[in-house]
C-alpha cells in the first residue's frame, strides 16, 4: 500500500500541497484529478521520490522512499515527457531497465512492441508523441513493478491514440497485480477506469470517492413541465442544468422528499439520464471543480 | 554501492567528453612529445651549445601541461557538467531522481566516473610520453625530469579543480550556471583581493594585496600547480585537502538538494539573497576596475576616481538586471 500522510510542501514561496493525505490500495487505480496547478505532478513526483515533502511522510509497503530508495524497484513514474528517454534506443533503454528492475518481463516488453507495431531497433526520440506516450507505458508495466504512477499519460493526444492508452492501462490492470494512480484534469477519462478518485483544489484533497458507491448514491434526472420550471425545484435541489421548462437534476438515490418535489408539479417528462462522475463533482462539490 | 545502472547511465552520457578529456591530454603530453623530437634534433645537430642549456628545459616542458594541459581543464569542467548540470536541464534529473538508488550512491557513481576517467586519461598520456622518451635516443634526459613534482603536482591540480566542479554543481541549477560559477569562483579568492584593491589604491590608500595575501594567489591558485615555474614552491597537500573537502561537501550538499528547484540558477533558495547582492557587488568593483585602468598614465587622481565610478555604476545597472532575471525565473 502507498500511504500519503499529511503531506506539505511549498515550492518558490507557493504552498503547492497542504496536509495531503490518502492511502493507494494494492489491485486498484487511484485516480488524483485537479485543475493545471492544483499540485498533481508534484505528488507524484513526491511519491516516486524525486522531491522531498516539507512535512509528513511517503510510505510504500511501509518503507519511507527517501530513506529505503531500494523500495522504489516497485514503482514506476512515467511523466507527461518522455525527454528523458529521447537519447536511448528500443534495445538501450530494455538493457538498463533489465538492471534497475528485477522483474523486468523482456518478452512480454517485445510482445508488447510487436502488437503494437514499434519499430525494435529505432531510436525513441523518432517516434511520434503518441508512440512515444505508448512506449513509455509498455515499458513501465514491462517492469512487473507493483505500482505505476501515470501523469496525464493522455495529454496533448489525439482522440484515437488516447483511446488506445486508454484500453492499454485497463488491459494492463485487468491482467497484472498493479496499483496505478494516474493524474489527469479530465474527469470523463477517469471515471471509466478509476475505483477510487482523490480530488485536489489549491493543494489540498477536497474530496475522495470510491467509484463504486458513488454512482449507486446519486441518480440523474431529466424533467419538464407544462409550465414555467418550478421555482421550488430551482431552489430546493441539485439542478445541474435548466432551459426554459426543461431541467436536468441530480439527487441523492434515496432521496424521497426531492422525488416528491419533482413530482409534485406534475412533470410531463421523467426521465432518468446516464450519470456521470462529472455531474457529481458540478453539482456536489461546487462548479469551480469543473476539470475538463 | 555503484550499482552496474548507474555507470551504464552515466558512461552513456558522458562518453563523449570522456574521450575529448583524453584526446586533451594525449595531445598535451603524446603528441607534444613526439612533435619536440624533431625540434631537438635540429638542435643537437645545428644549435649543440644551446641545446646543452636548454635540454633539462625542454624535456620538463613534456611533462608540463601546456596549452592542451589548459583545454583538459576545461574539458574537466565541461565533464563535470555533464555529470551534473547537464541532468538538471532536462527531465532526465527527475528520471535520475525515480530510480531506486539513494542519492549518495547516484552522486558517488558520478563523481567516480569522472575522477577514473581524468585519472585514466591524465596517466595514460603522462606514461606514454614517459615511455617515447624512454624508447628515443633523448633517453637519458628523463634524468632531468622532477618526476615527482612534474606527476603529482599536475595531477592534484585535476583533482582539486575536477572536485571544485563537481561542489558548484551540487549548489547550480542547471549546466550553464555550473560552469560559469565554476569559472568564477577558481579565481574568485584571487579576484576579490585584486577588485577590492583597487578599489581602495583609487580612494588614495595603498593596498598591495598580493604582497597581504601571498598564499592565496600562490597556494590557492590551482593554476599554478599546472605550471613548473612554480613547482618548487608549491605544497601538494594544499590542493589535495582542498578536494577532499569540496568532494565531501558536495555530497552532503547532493543529498540534500531539493530537486524542485532543477533548472533553475541555484538549487537552494536560501543562497539567493547571497548572489543578489554578491554578484552585483563584484560586477561594480570589476566595472570600475576596468574603467578606471583606461586611464592615461599621467592624469590626475581624480579622473581615475570618476572613471572608477562611472564604471562601477554601469557595471551595477547592467549586473542587477541580469541578477534579477537569473534569480527570478
Amino acid at each position: 500500500m502507498i500511504e500519503v500522510r499529511n503531506v506539505t510542501k511549498t515550492i518558490h514561496k507557493t504552498e503547492v500541497l497542504n496536509d495531503v493525505q490518502f492511502n493507494v490500495r494494492p489491485g486498484t487505480i487511484t485516480g488524483v484529478v485537479g485543475r493545471n496547478g492544483a499540485g498533481k505532478t508534484t505528488l507524484l513526483r513526491m511519491i516516486s521520490g524525486i522531491i522531498k515533502p516539507d512535512q509528513g511522510d511517503i510510505s510504500v509497503e511501509g518503507e519511507n522512499v527517501f530513506q529505503q530508495p531500494r523500495v522504489k524497484q516497485d514503482i514506476v513514474f512515467v511523466p507527461d515527457s518522455t525527454d528523458a528517454l529521447k537519447t536511448y534506443t528500443v534495445k538501450e533503454i530494455v538493457k538498463f531497465y533489465k538492471v534497475v528492475y528485477p522483474n523486468f518481463d523482456e518478452e512480454y516488453y517485445y510482445s508488447l512492441l510487436d502488437q503494437f507495431k514499434f519499430n525494435k531497433s529505432g531510436k525513441i526520440k523518432k517516434m511520434s508523441k503518441g508512440q512515444k506516450a505508448l512506449f513509455s507505458l509498455i515499458l513501465a508495466f514491462s517492469t512487473n513493478a507493483k505500482y505505476i504512477l501515470l501523469d496525464e499519460p493522455t495529454d496533448g493526444l489525439d482522440v484515437i491514440i488516447k483511446k488506445e492508452i486508454l484500453q492499454f492501462i485497463a488491459e494492463q490492470v485487468a491482467h497484472k497485480d498493479v496499483s496505478i494512480i494516474i493524474s489527469s484534469h479530465r474527469l470523463d477519462e477517469l471515471e471509466k477506469m478509476a475505483d477510487h478518485i482523490v480530488v485536489l483544489k489549491d493543494g489540498s484533497v477536497d474530496s475522495e470517492v470510491e467509484m463504486e458507491t458513488l454512482k449507486e448514491q446519486y441518480k440523474k434526472v431529466q424533467v419538464a413541465y407544462q409550465g414555467e420550471f418550478p421555482q421550488d425545484v430551482l431552489q430546493n435541489l441539485e439542478v445541474l442544468s435548466q432551459n426554459g421548462r426543461v431541467g436536468v437534476v441530480l439527487l441523492d438515490s434515496d432521496d424521497e422528499d426531492g422525488e416528491a418535489i419533482l413530482q409534485n408539479y406534475d412533470p410531463i417528462l421523467y426521465e432518468e439520464l446516464p450519470l456521470s462522475l462529472e455531474d457529481i463533482f458540478v453539482a456536489k462539490l461546487g462548479g469551480d471543480l469543473y476539470v475538463s | 554501492m555503484f550499482h552496474k545502472a548507474l555507470w551504464k547511465k552515466e558512461w552513456k552520457h558522458n562518453f563523449l567528453v570522456s574521450l575529448g578529456l583524453l584526446v586533451a591530454f594525449l595531445l598535451a603530453y603524446v603528441v607534444s612529445a613526439f612533435m619536440r623530437f624533431d625540434t631537438w634534433r635540429f638542435y643537437q645537430e645545428h644549435q649543440p651549445d644551446h641545446w646543452e642549456h636548454a635540454k633539462a628545459f625542454e624535456v620538463n616542458s613534456i611533462f608540463e601541461p601546456n596549452f592542451f594541459g589548459m583545454i583538459a581543464v576545461g574539458v574537466v569542467i565541461l565533464m563535470a557538467g555533464f555529470l551534473i548540470g547537464l541532468e538538471k536541464n532536462t527531465k532526465r534529473h527527475d528520471f535520475a531522481m525515480a530510480l531506486p538508488f539513494s542519492r549518495r550512491e547516484m552522486f558517488l557513481t558520478k563523481y567516480a566516473m569522472g575522477l577514473a576517467v581524468v585519472l585514466i586519461g591524465y596517466n595514460l598520456s603522462f606514461w606514454l610520453a614517459y615511455f617515447a622518451i624512454y624508447q628515443s635516443e633523448f633517453s637519458q634526459l628523463l634524468a632531468e625530469v622532477d618526476l615527482t613534482n612534474s606527476y603529482w603536482l599536475p595531477l592534484a591540480a585535476y583533482f582539486v579543480i575536477y572536485s571544485f566542479a563537481m561542489f558548484i554543481g551540487t549548489i547550480s541549477g542547471e549546466i550553464k550556471s555550473q560552469i560559469a560559477l565554476t569559472l568564477i569562483f577558481l579565481v574568485f579568492p584571487q579576484g576579490i583581493f585584486v577588485l577590492v584593491g583597487q578599489f581602495f589604491n583609487v580612494h588614495g590608500f595603498d593596498f598591495s594585496e598580493v604582497e597581504l595575501t601571498g598564499w592565496v594567489f600562490e597556494d590557492l591558485f590551482w593554476f599554478n600547480y599546472l605550471n613548473n615555474f612554480f613547482f618548487d614552491e608549491l605544497n601538494i597537500w594544499v590542493p589535495v585537502i582542498a578536494g577532499l573537502v569540496f568532494t565531501v561537501l558536495a555530497i552532503v550538499i547532493y543529498e540534500k538538494s531539493p530537486s524542485e528547484y532543477s533548472g533553475e540558477f541555484l538549487m537552494f533558495r536560501s543562497l539567493h539573497p547571497l548572489f543578489a547582492f554578491g554578484i552585483p557587488f563584484c560586477s561594480a568593483l570589476l566595472g570600475g576596475l576596468m574603467l578606471s585602468s583606461m586611464a592615461p598614465h599621467n592624469s590626475s587622481d581624480a579622473l581615475s576616481l570618476i572613471l572608477y565610478w562611472l564604471g562601477a555604476l554601469i557595471a551595477l545597472f547592467f549586473s542587477w538586471k541580469i541578477t534579477k532575471k537569473l534569480l527570478n525565473r
